[in-house]
This record gives C-alpha cells, structure tokens and sequence, in this order.
C-alpha cells in the first residue's frame, strides 16, 4: 500500500512536470495543414545547442512548408533508434537526427529511408548511405582557425595547452584532428599539453586548467578549449593566477562566447550558427522531397569567427 | 615476538589502509617527477577543487552512516546552481544564496517524505527513488533554464559577494575551505555528541532494532536527507560560484564521487559506522589523485580506470573488513 502512494506521488510529480513543460524537452504532435512533416530528433534535449536548434526548426518552419516536432534521443543510443522508428510509424516526411552515435543509429537510418522517409543528420557529419544528407560545420576545419589565430597575434610562434572536449566524443575528436593536423605545418606552434574532461562541464575544464597552469605557468600563451562554457572555467583559472593576457579560444559561438569576447582581453569563438545549420536542413530536406537534382548529400556550413572586431555582426543566440 | 607483532601490524594497517597508502605514495611519486606539486599555488588549486565536492560528501556521509545513499544530489546541485544565479539580478546576492539553501532543504526533505511514505527503509530502494528524484530535480533545472546555461554577466554586474565564495581567499586559505570547516564542525559535534547523532548510526546498523530500542527512525531520516540536501544546495553554491556559469545538468557524475569520496573515506557501505573526518580524507584523497595525474600527464581514459578501480577495492576492502568483524 505504501509503495503504491509512493508510486502515485511520483506519477502525480511527473505529470505536474509534463503540465508545466512545453519547452525544450516536449514532444509535439504534427498539426494539420498540407505541409510536409518534420521530425527533429536531437541527441539529447537537454543539449542547450540542441534545444536552441530545435526553436529554430519551428521559428522558420513555415518558410521551408514544415510542420515540426520532436523526439528526444535522451543521450542514449536506443531511445534515439526507438525515437526513429516511432517517427517512420508516425508518417514523418523528414526525420533530422543529431547522433549521439553516428554508426549505431546506421540500422534504424537505413530502415528509415528505404521507407520513403528523408533522413538528414544535423551538425555532424555522416557517411554516404547511412543518411540521405548532413548539414555541419567541419570541426576538423576548428583546428584550422586556432591555429590562424594564434599566428595572428604571435608571429614567430607560441607555446600553449589544449583543453578537449568530452572523452571520446566525435566533436571531440575532430576539434583535435583537425588541430593536431593545421599543427604539422607550423612547428613554431608548441602545444605542451592535451587533457579531455569526462563530460562537458566547466567545472572539469577549469580543474584541468588549474593543473596545467601549475604545471606550465608562464609558459602557456593560448589555451584551445573545444567549447566556449569550458573556457569560462579555463578563464577563471586564468584570471587566478593572474594571467589575463593568453589568448583564449572556445568553439559553439552562444550567449557565453560573446560575454567572454567582450570581457577577457583576447578571447575569440569559432561559432557554429546553430541557426543557419538549421534552416540549410530544411532547405535540403525539400530539395530531397523533390527529388531535385541540385540536392548533395555533404553540406558543410561555415564557421563564424567572433572576435572583438567581429562580434557585433552577429546576433548572440539564446543558448 | 614482539617484532612479529609489529610486522604483523604494519601488514593488518597497510591492508586496511590500501588506498590511503597507495595516493599517499602516488603524491610522493608526483613531488619528484613534477616539482610545481608541493607549491602554494598547487595547494591553493587543491583547496579550491576540494571546495564543492567536500560539501555533497559531508551530507552524504550522513546519509549512507543512517544506512541510506542519496543519487539525488546530483540533480539538487543543477537545481540550485541554476535557480541562484538567475535570481542574483532581481533579488540580490545574499538573497538568492538564501533561496539556494532553502531549495537544497526543500528537495532533501521531499527525499525523506517519499522515502517514509513509500516505506522505501532498504538502501537499494532508497537508491531507485532518489535517483527518480535526481531525474527530476533535473527536468526542473532545464525547464526552468530551457536546456541554457545560466552565466555571470561580468561586464554589466558586480558579484563580488558570490564569486567571493568560490575565488577569494583570507590569507591563504581560500573562502570556500573557510565554509568547509564551518560546516564540518557543526557536523562532527552532531555526529559525535548529541543524541541524532547516535541515532543515525543505530538507524543504520539494525533500522528493526533501532526502532524497537525507542529510536526515532522516520525523524532520523527526515533530518539525514535534509542535511543532505542542504549541503548539497551549498556545494551547488560553491561550485557555481567557482566555475561562474550553471547549466541545468552541471550536477550529473557528483553523486558518485561522493558516495567514492565516502568509502574511500572508510565509512561503512551499509551503514551504522562511519565519520564526516574519515570522509575528509577520502575527498582529500579523489582530488589528490586527480590533481596528481594531471601533473603527471596521465590521460583522461586512464584517470576513469583508475577511479572506477578504487571504487571497486575500497567496496571490496569494505566487505572484507565487515565480514572479518562478523566472525
């Protein structure tokens, strides 16, 4: 009996929950109309950039003739695979998967497209056949305008440290690839420490920054950190010591990077226009539906550089 | 003779004190291989980090002394953490550290009210219903946030009083560790010389005769999860303050280092034994050894191995230690 008034309790609390949501996290039915149906299903919703990616699916939905919902993939594997095969059963047109494995979801990808349904994969890449399309930023191509921007403010060379991005994470991965690679041809380029957090959480960025700035000290000219909310942390340990004059990069381009532009001395973010990913998306996905011939399955969309003399042209997102 | 029974103890201590030796020789290790360990700036680092964590570990050292675990504390600190710093601007700083204390008590004391309604007495079944709560405490946190990190706007406001918290220092100790020993003090007098005190350790020993011995058992574990809840609202308060930016899922992962930092401290898994000074040093121990492995270079796929290793040889050395004892 007590653990049935227990169970109500809970079920009473979730229900309250699912009441006053509505937000990001919610999954909405497609509404009636005559346009094509489109089914955003991020990695996880509680994603800050995936919750902002899905506002504006619905903010230009009605430009590109969608009706937009969403399913959450909930960080997981599975639920993503499920979340795909129930929007083939709902009568989804177009389904827009952030993966949070890109080769495990390939089945339930496959199935999806080999019935009718447009498959794209939103900001990561895929390779051909396990999508109809993807839309990203090359984050290979991050590591390219660090390095850039290093030369610009130190000619003859520097030393620095790296701050990864979640362990074993994709993003992760090609933010240091492609580093590691625009490093090959500038040996005046030292990079004397690579460190990645167990998930991306500031907190672990700042310890790691911490360490390294121990370990290296004066040393340390820039510090590559693969997401702008690690480099708050990285610029606090910073500031700690004392060493408010490294030059500081963060990549995602939110409402973080652009406070950090304007308040720490040389602080520039590789921005990801969650926005513009977006809307490229559903500009595809129509092209696919009309089996036109100008649709490609790579689009890569290009970064936005936010530095202090770039950042008011762009509007700071919401996430 | 009496050599043998010195060898014999140096062996029975360093069994039972496995781990404490082993980061012990693993900070030895470090101060060779890199000189910059053992230098004030080093330790004011080590201060700092030790500063959110300690806080969930002293609450939840309570909790698993009583016989219970608490996974809520991770979604409790994406809760506060969130909440605080938004309200910094309309209400104010000190206010707003209020409310975050006052939610900390608030989820803590919902904790113990689902608990004692559900007759959920057994550490496994405290264990699915805290993290139900966790789970929720989170979902809060993000539809309260819609899924954005909340941040310090540097340029437009003062914060002096909040990041005083997790940045400043008197002398050279810094503030957060000034909280720490505060805190620690109340809960060892607790612990150690008042009546709940007791009654938290027979809770967790033997809840059935506990109870039959006249021991409020449902009081104690209202008053364990509040404690519990409450340090985990000021280890929020600390880490936001620190770090300077709150993300509704900031939380996740601190439950199960604090549960570590508790066991590697020597407190009894199941309950009935255990100390918030034992949970010092096992907290002391986890940033210790993070701290050290950073210096040392080691990667982040090795530093899991490593915690995940201690987690299972302090459970093990635990249940060696409870089974000896029961014969």
């Amino acid at each position: 009996m007590n653990k049935f008034k227990l169970l109500s309790i809970l079920m009473l609390i979730a229900v309250m929950l699912s009441a006053c949501g509505g937000g990001a996290a919610a999954t909405e039915a497609p509404a009636e109309g005559g346009n094509n149906t489109l089914v955003f299903i991020p990695g996880s919703a509680s994603n800050p950039s995936q919750a902002f990616g899905f506002k504006m699916f619905q903010k230009h939905a009605a430009e590109y003739n969608f009706d937009v919902s969403m399913l959450d993939g909930k960080a997981d594997v599975a639920e993503q695979t499920k979340a795909i095969n129930n929007a083939v059963a709902q009568g989804a047109d177009v389904i827009i998967v952030n993966p949070n494995d890109a080769l495990a979801i390939v089945p339930a990808m496959k199935a999806a497209q080999e019935a009718g349904v447009v498959v794209g994969i939103f900001m990561a890449a895929a390779a051909p056949g396990d999508s109809t399309f993807f839309v990203a930023v090359d984050d290979k191509q991050a590591g390219g305008v660090v390095v850039q921007g290093i030369l610009d403010l130190f000619p003859d060379g520097a030393t620095g440290v790296e701050i990864g991005g979640q362990a074993g994470h994709p993003a992760a991965i090609d933010r240091h690839d492609g580093f590691t690679t625009a490093l090959a041809d500038h040996p005046e380029i030292k990079v004397l420490d690579y460190q990645n957090p167990q998930q991306w959480d500031a907190a672990m960025a700042q310890a790691i920054a911490e360490d390294m700035v121990t370990k290296y000290g004066d040393e340390i000219q820039f510090v590559f950190c693969h997401w702008d909310n690690g480099a708050t942390g990285v610029i606090n340990a910073l500031k700690a010591a004392g060493m408010e004059d490294v030059l500081v990069f963060g990549v995602d381009g939110n409402a973080v990077a652009f406070e950090q532009v304007q308040s720490w001395k040389n602080y520039n973010s590789i921005g990801q226009n969650v926005e513009t990913i977006a809307m490229k998306s559903m500009e595809i996905a129509n092209l696919f539906l009309a089996k036109d011939a100008s649709a490609k399955f790579d689009n890569i969309v290009p970064f936005d550089l936010i530095t202090k003399d770039t950042f008011g042209n762009f509007t700071p997102p919401e996430w | 003779m009496n050599k043998k029974i010195t060898t014999q103890s140096i062996i029975a201590f360093a069994r039972n004190n496995l781990i404490i030796l082993g980061i012990f020789i693993l900070a030895i290790i470090t101060s060779f291989v890199e000189p910059n360990f053992l230098t004030v700036g080093n330790l004011q680092n080590i201060m700092r980090q030790f500063g959110p964590l300690i806080m969930l570990s002293l609450g939840m050292t309570f909790i698993i002394m009583g016989g219970f675990i608490d996974l809520s504390v991770g979604g409790i600190i994406s809760l506060v953490a969130v909440v605080t710093v938004s309200l910094i601007d309309p209400i104010g700083q000190v206010a707003a550290l209020m409310v975050g204390v006052v939610i900390g008590l608030i989820c803590g004391l919902l904790n113990s009210f689902l608990i004692i309604k559900g007759g959920a007495f057994k550490q496994s079944e405290a264990l699915f219903l805290t993290y139900g709560m966790s789970v929720v405490f989170t979902a809060v946190a993000l539809i309260y946030t819609a899924a954005a990190p909340v941040f310090l706007t540097y340029s437009k406001t003062d914060y002096s009083i909040f990041t005083a918290i997790g940045e400043r220092f008197v002398g050279p100790v810094s503030v957060s560790f000034i909280i720490f020993l505060v805190c620690l003090l109340i809960l060892y007098i607790i612990e150690s010389r008042t009546h709940i005190g007791r009654s938290i350790c027979l809770t967790g020993g033997n809840m059935t005769a506990a109870r039959l011995a006249g021991i409020p058992t449902e009081k104690t574990i209202v008053f364990i999860y509040a404690v519990s809840g409450i340090m985990a609202a000021i280890g929020a308060v600390v880490l936001a303050s620190r770090v300077t930016i709150a993300s509704p899922i900031m939380g996740k992962g601190y439950e199960t280092q604090a549960i570590l930092a508790v066991v590697v401290g020597g407190t009894a898994l199941l309950g009935g034994k255990g100390s918030v000074l034992r949970t010092v040093i096992g907290t002391l121990l986890i940033i210790m050894m993070s701290n050290c492995l950073n210096l040392l270079g080691v990667t982040t796929y090795i530093q899991y191995m490593l915690r995940g290793a201690i987690l299972i040889l302090a459970i093990w050395l635990d249940n060696r230690k409870q089974y000896s004892e029961g014969n």
